[in-house]
């Protein structure tokens, strides 16, 4: 039995163990996962109270659902979908609302110069970089703007690992849109950051 | 090997170059035209650079506290209870004294409610008196006051269980209905904003299920959105009009007297009051 196909027994186990009103389960579910769905939600939404809301949203719609869930795709990418769904509508909702705190890039644009002054110190060693607070919440910003359907697929490929496969079925489009998605994604991040300088 | 004839149609296989999702064909192809094309190579190297740098983010973990909510989950995890440090703080030296006296409101006013119903029922036509003033109230424990807050929810659930029929949401700190003359404004989760990923997703819940999450759904329509675009009115504990709502009000005057912070609407106005 390779190493997959164990993982998958386990978690149709589990499953099976959730559909059956098992809270021990559920509860081993939520915490396999709370920190992935966590991150995306952050990652998407930029705030931690919003992540939080998000994420423990993500997991009660899981909970209602489960008996509906086939396990057709992975439970991760399941739980992607619906954080997915519920990180847009919360962004939509705040817009609507107006209550949006993604800064317009030309209003950050002026800290490019400095950023990029750090950047050049630290051109080498790019990981060393990232853990600027500064630059990690301006890197934060760019993703902010971007698209949502940009915005989404750029997360799961970039802080979840997912494969392209994978993020086809948590975003339920094509491996080819995914694809596309992507590279539009980083072009438009790259773009915005050489446009301020920081790269 | 594929075969790029343009230098776009090339840039566009960057990214899943970089992310190791070509298939070997690709590369070939991809590789091929780097190897004479000094434009795509500097394309590609600042896309490689975007992409070093934000793959070196750390993540970000789920809160120490995290948890999940439902019915059935609070058998055995702690209730998860939404905190908004802005407006609610449960005293922290007083959190038994808080769940006790929580504990009272809910039987007294579920006592009450039941009354009134009575009464309604028995004097018909008197309904406008009831809704001549209205309230909402957001108030939250905080996680010091966990114990309590634990011992509210499963109090509310023993009313649930014996009420003959279990009110939709008789949760404290999202609705009250007294017997002073004030009509609960429901404030329920909207769920405009439908997942629209998972719409089987959405089952036909028991009365208790529907209770649990709702609670959890009111609190962050309290704490987040009830009145967070609202203009609140700041009184002090021994202002006149706090007295004077609080003298027609005596549920909401135990809430005051319990936490350290309240927010409530009444009369179309939104309140807060601070120890």
């Amino acid at each position: 039995m390779d190493l997959l196909t164990e993982q998958d027994t386990v978690e149709a186990a589990l499953l099976d163990s959730c559909r059956t009103g098992d809270v021990a389960a559920f509860a081993t579910l939520v915490d396999t996962y709370k920190d992935r769905i966590y991150n995306m939600a952050f990652r998407y939404l930029g705030r931690h109270e919003d992540a939080e809301d998000v994420a423990q949203e993500t997991f009660v719609r899981a909970y209602r659902g489960i008996q509906d869930f086939e396990g057709r795709s992975r439970v991760y990418t399941w739980l992607y979908s619906i954080a997915g769904n519920l990180a847009r509508n919360h962004v939509r909702d705040r817009a609507r609302k107006g209550r949006n705190q993604a800064v317009s890039l030309d209003q950050i644009s002026d800290r490019g110069a400095a950023l990029a002054q750090d950047f050049g110190a630290a051109a080498e060693t790019p990981g060393t970089l990232a853990q600027a607070h500064e630059l990690q919440d301006l890197l934060q910003q760019c993703v902010e703007e971007l698209p949502e359907h940009y915005r989404l697929v750029f997360i799961l490929r970039t802080y979840e690992g997912l494969t392209y496969d994978e993020i086809a079925e948590a975003v339920r489009c094509p491996r080819g849109t995914v694809k596309s998605r992507l590279n539009q994604a980083r072009v438009q991040l790259r773009d915005r950051l050489k446009a301020m300088s920081v790269l | 090997m594929k075969l790029y004839e343009a230098c776009e149609e090339v840039q566009e296989e960057f990214s899943a170059l970089l992310d190791d999702e070509l298939d070997p064909a690709e590369v070939e192809g991809v590789e091929a035209h780097l190897s004479t094309c000094a434009e795509c190579l500097r394309e590609l190297d600042s896309l490689k650079k975007m992409h070093t740098v934000y793959g070196a983010l750390p993540a970000v973990s789920a809160p120490a506290g995290f948890h999940v909510t439902t019915e059935e989950t609070s058998k055995s995890t702690p209730i998860s209870l939404r905190v908004d440090p802005r407006h609610t703080r449960m005293k922290s030296y007083k959190p038994l004294f808080a769940a006790a006296a929580m504990f009272l409101l809910i039987a007294t006013m579920w006592g009450a409610m039941q009354m009134a119903s009575r009464e309604d029922v028995a004097t018909t036509g008197t309904e406008a008196s009831a809704s001549d003033s209205v309230f909402n109230v957001a108030l939250v424990e905080t996680e010091t006051s966990e114990t309590a807050a634990d011992a509210v929810g499963t109090l509310e659930k023993k009313s649930m269980s014996a009420a003959p029929e279990p009110p939709v949401a008789s949760h404290v700190a999202a609705e009250t209905t007294g017997a002073e003359g004030i009509s609960a404004k429901r404030m329920m989760a909207v769920e405009e904003d439908a997942v629209t990923a998972s719409p089987s997703f959405e089952t036909p819940m028991e009365p208790e299920r529907r209770f649990a999450t709702k609670r959890v759904d009111n609190r962050d329509i309290w704490t987040q959105e009830g009145y967070a675009d609202q203009a609140v009115m700041t009184l002090t504990q021994d202002s006149p009009e706090l007295r004077d709502i609080l003298s027609g009000n005596p549920n909401l005057a135990k809430i005051v007297n319990v936490v350290d912070e309240v927010v409530f609407e009444y009369e179309d106005r939104w309140y807060r009051v601070s120890q």
